[in-house]
């Protein structure tokens, strides 16, 4: 015989107050003086016998009914089944997952994950299955779920150790979200195929800052059946300041580069200095930042001049062991001088000609100057290396001589735009443009419904790629009052970008050699379209500025682990790291991903040298802590997995309370009670009826 | 008694007359408390028809040979030329003991006042009136001990004498009603009255052996007995633990069950005490204290003259008193 609740024992206690007040007569509450009791006799409730027990049949009865409604309180069962063994309950898997980002490179919070993950390692249960994952803004997985079936458990947890004694910080930023759920994932389908069904749990070691990203687990659903016990490490000093170049306006050519400073919440140190360096020595004098806690300050820095070009942006005064972030990286600002050719008679300074447009289009910026040559008549330049202009617009009729030329420089890699601006330059340039006829002039409107729109848009062209955003996609706006109605030839490879409403083609490419040829069928001076005044021109003129640029970077700047696009190449590439080391890049390859280290990358392109920084993720430098609500938010439910022996308790007691309601003795019990509470009531009934000297005696 | 008593055939008017016993016993002195009983009662007497027609026959006596010619009338044998023995001053002046009980037993009273204040009041009563008759009065009162002895004394004061003794409040214990009947027996060699004021919840043998003493010494005795209502009707309503004043003792009773044999037991002793009375001639009056006091002088008066009366008859039937 088993019971279910055995407290329920200390109930029998109870079986003393039917003793007691057996035992306690009641005391008369009346007391009288009297003269004399020389004619008294005392009635029958006899003080001087008050301990025995008279009534011991209902006494008994009592007791019994008491005890036994104790007993079938305590749920009793007949135990029946084999013991369970430890084997019978699920065994525990524990992923454990630590935080590499960069913001563990602060203080010791290193060591002092690795501490918490080895003192994990010791309070686990000799059957618990360890695996071992690390996760900046890639999962790693150092020792996976899968690898359980041939190393024995000990040996994984050595392995684990060894692991992590090996593991660095990296400088990647944290993708908390993504890693949690990847491990998740890889838990559960380890469990799916060992058939294992254990407990699943993950052990987050991190310093859980607020840069983590948890977007992942907003597009995913997590699943239940793992755990996360959160293990989180923090430093001594909460504060952490950031130095950020601030991006310079188009007009602001001549003003002092900007630097942005923002300190961190709670941060203790407030005053700081900025500074311009080359790696090794101070390039400009240090600029003082009283900065309060919380809060971001723009100042300008300005260079020396005169100096050595400084690549990086240094902040000195931050707490300490802070200082992952406190450089920013930036190649150096050289401007791009940029050639234009416009093939043409246009004056600049009339508005109702191209010219006048092309030259207000590109204004000077820091990074780029455009000069725009105007080539009018016959002539055609002669263009060698680095005479040869980085675009050509061709806004007239070419001589066979510039035709020539330009064939020559689109073969060698060159872009140019036919602005088709009336159709002699069809019946002229038809042929020269592959095959391209006119199909029937259109007449110039007279009315304000007489106009043409553009109907169909490839963006999947890379000229129009940029603007396949819904934001940037709309243009209903720009009227062609007149264009050109023309047949293109389709074996001479013709990419159609644009097609008007009216079908016939408004712009289209030809690749011509290395280069490509762009032919667009109505010009942006005021008779021909709105296109000039529109809000797509210069983003239009800039993007063919940016193909046109084959052999160089598309930008300057990345952050750590993004992967830098290469320009195109023939041949193999090198890219030098910031500590020096060279890394051979394939012909093929289009992108640079070990960008793993912040610091200023070269990239060697034959005998051109390029060079592109990289720097630390702006969300690694928010280290404000997590609010671990959010992950609840995301129903990821925290806490630990329940150990093996405690899962193989809760088993036992489920079965023990299945067996119970099964049996329900306790009902029996509950009818013996009243039966013997029934008999207790007809013996009380029957004694009362007795001389009244027993009457008093009752309890 | 007095020849103020022997005049009185009447009784008290009853009613208005009567005063109730809770407020007289709310009149602190108790000298003014017997004062307001006697003199109501007095008046009463004054209203009755036959004031004062016995005095001639009961105080002069014919001469007859070996009486002392002291007492002889020489003023009454001139008118009359007989010879009158003038015994009425001598014989009739009465030497009156009262003997008042002050046990804790006597401290029981239900109804707002206790026995003892009753006995003490009817003592100062009786006290009271016998002094207006210039009669002697003494007093004697005890519990388990004798208390206080105030011998029999007629003069200016004495009255106050006996009126704080009986003012002093009782501390004895139990009652031991044969030590102050022995004394008396012992002590007073003149023959006279003794007023025994008691609840006599004792036991009768020792009674009846000191009565008998007393009456064999030639007293007269009269016995007052104050009882309280529920001593004598034992009426409780629930049961309770009943705690003996003199005792101390505790006993559980059911006064339903109990009543009967209670009841039975008491009047068993009534009857043996009033046995007893009558064998030993003498007067037991039992009052309960809410009665008015003075119907208890009146009973005793009314007695009193009843057996002078007899007395008077025997005598003058056989001569002797």
């Amino acid at each position: 015989m088993s019971f279910l609740t055995g407290a329920f024992l200390f109930g029998a206690l109870a079986i003393a107050a039917p003793l007691l007040f057996h035992l306690i007569r009641r005391t008369p509450k009346a007391r009288y003086e009297f003269s004399s009791l020389m004619f008294l006799k005392p009635s029958p409730p006899k003080l001087t016998r008050r301990s025995r027990l008279d009534q011991w049949l209902l006494l008994l009865l009592r007791a019994l009914a008491i005890l036994l409604l104790a007993f079938a309180f305590m749920r009793p069962y007949l135990r029946t089944e084999a013991e369970l063994s430890l084997n019978d309950a699920p065994q525990r898997h524990i992923a454990i997952l630590i935080d590499r980002s960069a913001s563990m490179r602060r203080g010791d919070l290193w060591d002092n994950a690795v501490a918490k993950v080895e003192e994990a390692l010791d309070g686990l249960e000799s059957t618990d299955l360890v695996s071992l994952f690390a996760y900046d803004e890639k999962l790693e997985m150092l020792i996976t779920p899968e690898t359980a079936g041939g190393v024995d458990r000990a040996e994984r947890r050595e392995l684990v150790r060894e692991q992590l004694q090996s593991l660095k910080p990296t400088w990647g930023a944290s993708d908390l979200g993504g890693a949690l759920l990847g491990v998740a994932e890889r838990l559960q389908s380890a469990d799916d195929m060992q058939q294992t069904h254990a407990a699943l749990q993950i052990l987050l070691v991190s310093d859980l800052q607020a840069g983590s990203q948890l977007d992942a687990l907003q597009m995913s659903e997590w699943p239940e059946s793992v755990r996360v016990d959160v293990r989180s490490v923090a430093p001594e000093e909460v504060g952490n300041a950031r130095v950020r170049l601030v991006a310079a306006a188009e007009s602001d050519v001549d003003q002092a580069p900007r630097v942005r400073v923002r300190n961190a919440a709670g941060s203790s140190v407030e005053q700081f200095e900025v500074v311009w360096s080359d790696g090794q020595t101070d390039q400009s004098r240090a600029v003082s930042f009283y900065v309060p806690p919380g809060e971001s300050l723009v100042l300008e820095v300005p260079v020396e001049p005169g100096g050595l070009a400084p690549d990086r942006v240094q902040l000195r005064g931050d707490s300490s062991g802070m200082d992952f972030d406190d450089t920013y990286y930036q190649v150096p600002a050289i401007q791009e001088q940029i050639k234009l050719a416009y093939f043409g008679d246009d004056a600049a300074s009339d508005p109702e000609q191209m010219l006048f447009y092309l030259t207000r289009a590109f204004d000077e910026t820091p990074a780029r100057k455009v000069d725009i040559e105007s080539i009018a008549g016959d002539e055609m330049p002669n263009w060698e290396f680095d005479a040869k202009p980085r675009f050509a617009v061709i806004a007239d009729s070419l001589s066979a001589a510039q035709q020539t030329g330009i064939d020559r420089y689109l073969e060698a890699g060159g872009d140019a735009l036919v602005v088709l601006r009336n159709d002699e330059m069809v019946g002229q340039l038809g042929s020269w443009l592959g095959g391209v006829t006119s199909a029937s002039a259109q007449p110039k409107a007279s009315g304000p419904q007489s106009y043409a729109l553009l109907g169909t848009i490839d963006f999947q062209h890379p000229l129009l790629a940029p603007f396949a955003g819904a934001r940037y996609n709309d243009f209903t706006k720009i009227r062609f009052w007149r264009h050109r109605r023309v047949d293109l030839d389709k074996d001479d490879g013709a990419v159609v970008i644009a097609r008007f409403t009216d079908n016939s083609p408004a712009l289209w490419s030809i690749a011509r050699g290395e280069g490509t040829l762009y032919v667009i069928s109505s010009g942006w001076n005021r008779d021909d379209s709105q296109l000039a005044l529109s809000t797509k021109f210069i983003p239009l003129l800039s993007r063919w500025l940016e193909l046109a640029t084959r052999d160089g970077l598309a930008e300057q700047s990345y952050v750590v682990n993004q992967p830098a696009p290469l320009p195109v190449a023939s041949e193999e590439r090198i890219v030098t790291t910031p500590d020096g080391k060279p890394i051979k890049v394939a012909a093929e390859e289009t992108t640079f991903t070990a960008t793993s280290v912040p610091g200023i990358y070269t990239l060697t392109d034959g005998t051109q040298a390029m060079k592109f920084a990289v720097n630390v993720a702006d969300a690694e430098s928010e280290v404000e802590p997590l609010d671990l609500g959010q992950l609840e938010q995301f129903r990821v439910p925290l806490g630990v997995a329940p150990s093996q022996a405690a899962q193989l308790d809760q088993m036992r007691q489920l079965r023990d309370a299945e067996l119970e309601s099964r049996q329900k003795i306790w009902k029996w019990l509950v009818v013996a009670v009243l039966g013997l509470l029934g008999l207790e009531t007809l013996l009380g009934a029957f004694r009362s009826r007795q001389p009244v000297q027993v009457a008093g005696d009752l309890a | 008694m007095s020849s103020a008593a022997n005049r009185s055939t009447g009784h008290p008017r009853q009613g208005a007359s009567l005063i109730d016993p809770g407020s007289l016993m709310r009149i602190k002195n108790l000298e003014l408390r017997a004062r307001a009983i006697v003199e109501g009662f007095l008046s009463g007497l004054h209203r009755s028809p036959y004031h004062g027609f016995s005095v001639e026959f009961t105080e002069y006596r014919q001469y007859s040979p070996g009486d002392d010619p002291r007492f002889l009338d020489w003023k009454l044998y001139g008118r009359s030329d007989r010879y009158f023995i003038k015994c009425f001053e001598d014989e009739t002046n009465l030497r009156c003991h009262l003997l008042v009980d002050l046990s804790r037993s006597m401290n029981f009273g239900t109804v707002g006042y206790n026995k003892a204040e009753y006995a003490k009041t009817a003592a100062a009563t009786v006290a009271y009136f016998l002094q207006q008759q210039r009669d002697a009065v003494g007093l004697l009162t005890f519990d388990d001990a004798i208390v206080d002895v105030i011998p029999p004394r007629f003069r200016t004061g004495h009255i106050h004498h006996i009126m704080m003794s009986l003012e002093r409040a009782p501390a004895g214990t139990g009652t031991d009603i044969e030590k102050p009947l022995e004394q008396i027996a012992a002590t007073v060699a003149k023959r006279g009255v003794v007023v025994l004021i008691s609840d006599l919840l004792t036991p009768i043998g020792a009674l009846q052996k000191n009565l008998s003493y007393l009456r064999a010494r030639g007293h007269e005795v009269v016995i007052l007995r104050v009882l309280d209502p529920r001593e004598v009707d034992f009426r409780f309503d629930q049961a309770a633990m009943f705690h003996d004043i003199e005792s101390g003792r505790d006993i559980y009773v059911d006064p339903s069950e109990a009543r009967e044999q209670y009841l039975a037991s008491f009047g068993e002793h009534a009857d043996s005490l009033q046995t007893i009375c009558n064998q030993l001639g003498i007067e037991l009056h039992t009052i309960t204290i809410e009665r008015p006091l003075e119907l208890m002088l009146f009973n005793l008066l009314t007695e009193r003259m009843s057996r002078g009366a007899k007395v008077r008859q025997r005598g003058s039937a056989g001569g002797a008193v």
